[in-house]
């Protein structure tokens, strides 16, 4: 069965098939929320919201959507909730110092070199938007179209927008690699 | 070829999506030109680490808590369904089997009177299942170690013929004081639906100035600010003038006062 059709199922009523999208698709969101919020505990609670939403808004799914395309909308609502309770709560959302602190503990794991951890501390620094963009399309590993259905924008304007934050993160990795 | 222009042919370049004149003209001139090679093998650099880097990897209790979740939801669909298929209904079946009973209830009204008895336990037995589904709601609303299984019940409230004043007293109460804002918003969600509920109404109206948290309030600005209601129109104002809100949620309650206007 395609995810599409297993949506479908779900949406239809059988809400057994929602336990197979979750094992497809739970790293991938939880990647990606860790990885903008550098936080495990509050990327896994995104991802449960995700799938929480899933269940909750599943007659609202289009079966001609990409079943990716429209979690992963659904993951960046999750998201944008979650950054603007941190922009009210907070002069700016997630300090770069913050995160980078962060970086420092709950990521270990996956911070095995040097290089590693400065990839993490660099990103940390860009601006959450650059910062989703480059997690959709390079850790994620994301077509360029894949991206524009996600964020509602023209696949040019991906492009743009992903090579201006790799640009940036290139910048910002080779001044913190001097110091 | 301006410097911006080149930096971003050398990003299609690292991921093969240059035609081949120009994948030529870029090889040839990070062969040639020192800064350009530099540039690449830094863009390389970084977008080989992006690429490489290993994805975080949940542990079990997501999954675990998940399928909770899940099978809550399931359980709750499957009590619903079964209230649904014993509920009266009125098929032609139906109605020829009441015009034979009719013809018969005269001779046979002792049947009649058992028939009654089997009707009333029947009815029983919905009423207790109902009664089942309702606690199980309202202990899944007041468990307060764990926020998907509260969002479970408040999943649930909708079915089971719609939350009853208990149930609506719950969610007000998780509307206004539960720890996790994701619960708070679901439950606005639900009463949003029964505001034609005089508690409901009132009770959205005065977390409206008094909710704490600023997700939340915001939110309930956005949804009342569309009922068009004087009461509103005067709260938005007193969260307006009131010093200890943040900015931001006046600025959403100006937003709101102007779609009265």
């Amino acid at each position: 069965m395609t995810e599409e059709s297993l949506m479908a199922a779900v949406k239809q009523g059988d809400l057994q098939k929602a336990s197979l999208l979750f094992d497809l698709y739970h790293r991938r969101l939880y990647g990606f929320f860790t990885r903008v919020t550098f936080d495990r505990e509050l990327g896994r609670d995104l991802t449960q919201n995700v799938f929480y939403r899933l269940i909750r808004y599943r007659h609202t799914y289009k079966e001609d959507m990409p079943f990716q395309s429209w979690i992963f909308q659904m993951a960046r609502n999750v998201y944008a909730d979650h950054h603007r309770k941190n922009r009210m709560l907070f002069s700016d959302f997630t300090p770069a110092e913050t995160l980078e602190e962060k970086t420092n503990s709950p990521m270990e794991d996956i911070m095995q070199s040097e290089k590693e951890r400065l990839l993490h501390t660099a990103l940390s620094k860009l601006p959450a938007d650059q910062r989703e963009i480059l997690v959709l399309s390079r850790f994620e590993q994301m077509k360029y179209e894949e991206i524009a259905r996600i964020m509602n924008l023209t696949v040019a304007n991906v492009k743009i927008k992903v090579h201006r934050a790799i640009l940036k993160l290139k910048e910002i990795y080779f001044q913190l690699e001097k110091c | 070829m301006n410097p911006d222009k080149m930096k971003e042919k050398l990003i299609d370049y690292i991921d093969g999506l240059l035609p081949e004149a120009q994948r030529q003209e870029i090889a040839r001139k990070i062969e040639e030109e020192a800064a350009w090679r530099q540039e690449y093998e830094q863009l390389r650099e970084i977008m080989y680490l992006m690429q490489e880097s290993p994805r975080p990897i949940p542990d079990e209790q997501l999954k675990h808590d998940f399928e909770r979740l899940l099978q809550e939801e399931i359980r709750f669909q499957q009590e619903e369904r079964s209230v649904v298929k014993t509920l009266p209904v009125s098929p032609a079946y139906w109605r020829y089997a009441a015009a034979v009973a009719l013809l018969i209830v005269g001779v046979l009204a002792g049947l009649f009177v058992h028939k009654q008895a089997v009707e009333h336990e029947k009815a029983q037995a919905l009423l207790q299942e109902r009664e089942a589904t309702r606690q199980r709601i309202l202990t899944s609303l007041h468990e307060p170690s764990s926020a998907s299984r509260r969002l479970s019940g408040i999943l649930a409230s909708q079915t089971n013929n719609g939350p009853d004043q208990e149930i609506l007293t719950a969610l007000i109460r998780i509307l206004n004081h539960d720890d996790n804002t994701n619960v708070r918003l679901a439950a606005l969600q639900v009463l949003v639906q029964y505001r034609e509920e005089p508690l409901v109404y009132q009770a959205l109206l005065t977390s409206l100035v008094t909710q704490d948290d600023p997700v939340v309030q915001i939110s309930l600005i956005n949804t009342m600010a569309a009922f068009k209601d004087q009461k509103v129109k005067e709260n938005l104002q007193k969260i307006i003038n009131d010093e200890t809100v943040p900015d931001v949620v006046k600025d959403e309650a100006h937003v709101g006062l102007f779609q009265f206007s």
